[in-house]
């Protein structure tokens, strides 16, 4: 079993003519919590796109786990243990938070499991469980971000990709959020983590890559991005 | 009969009319809810459903033995109807999943197109049946399987047949299971999902492609098994007959609420009323005209339908 989880080489990718992706590289290695920090429209949202297999690269490769995912389909991806949170929760706003949450262990059949793993959601977040048979539409945007990655975690991910958690959020529950997010690293998850927040997610992550219209434009220790110039002077509001 | 006894009579018509244009509508509010495609090949289906009823009378020779026929149609009509619609999905619709929503709609009106030629085709069939092969386009006739007998007694003026309980017991029944089946199962489960946000359910790892055609054999059974109630019922059908059943189940999908399947079956009910009513007043004529002008008055007025109105959802 190697480190290295998730690599992406040369990737490329795009909808139709337009290629928003020219040749990313990117690695997350198991246990490590990674960010992608970027202006909009850099490419990050269809680098995670890229890989749930939900947009097809049309270059370069694409490892998880050890295996090719260029060509998987988005299910068999899931059931690989790459989980998503999607840009915007995506929650099924007529289901119940509870359904919500079977449907993010659709491809698991152990009932037992999953009733503890409903538990470890409800502990993870309580208002959860206060909710439970809510309609998701009708929580506010904070509770609907904790119902996505709580569901997100049902598949018992090895991989969790989040696509800006704090987008939308009252600042009381981005903090909750972000602790919940360091909290399941320590258990073990790795987690690809993009972020509009660059301040948050630098002090959240161990490592980070700085996108810039579809390639990667630096990288390193979070500690180092954090005092680099460049870095300071686009995304941390330094003058 | 005392005007009591008549509008009673139509009541009784207009919800047999109802509980069949349900099965259909069912169908359509189905497949709209997942893939928001207007399948209008769904009405022509029902009629492949009819033709292949008739030629199992035909073939088997059913009128001597009307409740083993009865078994047997509506165990065969139903999948081949659930087949031909999968098929369709597969060979006309899937290859275009994401191109914009009008493709789709053209294609499913190039199939609809296809099954009447088939129909027009199949009527010129050499059998008994179909009139031995002569005048392929004109309407056939249904043998009277189970009769009508007045199950309220032959001295009674308001009549409950037989056929309006075969229609009420196919039905009915079928309705309760979809909805069982809908909210409890886990492909249920998945369809609502993917209704609801089909990029979510893929990140559910739930096989989109799968579920949407799940939702074309289910509602071509439904649409197979009206096939055979209807030809009971009205006993006569035709290769034209999709476009009226069409007409009827698409405008009571979207009195409903397009997409919502109690919906479907409260709007099949209202439309199977107003026809039963302008038919009994003597405005046959006009019945269709009337279906129409509730549609239209449903776009304009209530687009979203009477159960459409959606959660609020906040972003």
């Amino acid at each position: 079993m190697s480190d290295v989880l998730l690599e992406l080489d040369g990737v490329c990718a795009g909808y139709g003519p337009i290629e928003v992706l020219k040749g990313v590289g990117l690695r997350v290695d198991r246990g490590e919590i990674v960010t992608l920090i970027g202006a909009n429209g850099a490419g990050k949202t269809t680098l995670l796109m890229c890989c749930s297999g939900l947009v097809r690269p049309t270059g370069g490769t694409l490892r998880f786990d050890g295996a090719d995912i260029a060509r998987t389909p988005a299910h068999d991806i899931v059931r690989a243990g790459l989980a998503q949170v999607p840009e915007g929760r995506r929650i099924f706003p007529r289901l119940s938070v509870l359904e919500n949450l079977r449907l993010g262990a659709f491809t698991r059949s152990n009932q037992a499991e999953i009733a503890a793993d409903l538990d470890k959601a409800f502990a993870l977040f309580p208002i959860l469980a206060e909710r439970r048979h809510q309609a998701g539409g009708t929580l506010s945007g904070g509770e609907q971000q904790m119902l996505a990655i709580a569901r997100a975690l049902m598949c018992r991910p090895t991989l969790l990709l989040m696509d800006e958690p704090s987008m939308g959020v009252a600042p009381l529950l981005v903090q909750r959020i972000f602790a919940a997010i360091t909290a399941l690293n320590r258990e073990g998850l790795s987690i690809l983590l993009v972020e509009q927040n660059a301040n948050l997610a630098l002090a959240t992550a161990h490592r980070g890559y700085v996108m810039e219209t579809g390639t990667i434009a630096l990288s390193g220790p979070t500690a180092d991005l954090m005092h680099n110039e460049q870095v300071r002077a686009c995304y941390l509001g330094a003058r | 009969m005392s005007w009591f006894e008549f509008v009673l009579q139509q009541l009784i018509t207009g919800l047999t009319n109802g509980l069949i244009i349900a099965l259909v509508a069912l169908g359509y509010t189905m497949v709209y809810g997942i893939i928001e495609l207007i399948n209008f090949a769904h009405g022509d289906l029902v009629m492949l459903g009819a033709f292949l009823a008739l030629t199992l009378i035909g073939a088997c020779h059913l009128e001597g033995s009307p409740w083993l026929g009865l078994g047997l149609m509506l165990i065969a009509v139903p999948v081949f109807c659930a087949a031909v619609n999968w098929t369709v999905d597969r060979v006309a619709y899937r290859p275009i999943r994401h191109a914009p929503k009008l493709t789709a709609l053209v294609s499913a009106i190039g199939v609809s197109f296809i099954f009447m030629n088939i129909g027009l085709f199949w009527g010129g069939a050499p059998m008994a049946v179909f009139g031995g092969g002569a005048a392929a386009a004109s309407p056939k006739d249904v043998p009277d399987l189970i009769g009508h007998t007045n199950l309220l007694g032959s001295g009674s003026l308001v009549q409950i047949t037989v056929k309006d309980a075969l229609v009420a017991l196919v039905t009915i029944p079928l309705m309760v299971a979809l909805t069982w089946f809908v909210r409890r199962t886990r492909i249920g489960t998945a369809m609502r999902a993917t209704a609801q946000n089909p990029m979510a359910a893929r990140l559910m790892g739930i096989d989109v492609d799968r579920v949407i055609g799940a939702t074309f054999i289910i509602g071509g059974a439904l649409a197979g098994m009206a096939a055979v109630v209807q030809s009971l019922y009205y006993n006569t059908i035709s290769f034209q007959m999709g476009y009226r059943i069409g007409l009827d189940a698409f405008t009571a999908a979207v009195l409903g609420g397009i997409g919502n399947l109690p919906g479907a079956v409260l709007g099949s009910i209202v439309i199977g009323l107003v026809r039963a009513f302008s038919d009994g007043y003597g405005a046959t004529q006009w019945t269709n005209a009337l279906v129409f002008l509730v549609l239209i008055l449903v776009l304009v007025f209530r687009p979203s339908g009477i159960l459409g109105a959606h959660v609020r959802e906040k972003v």
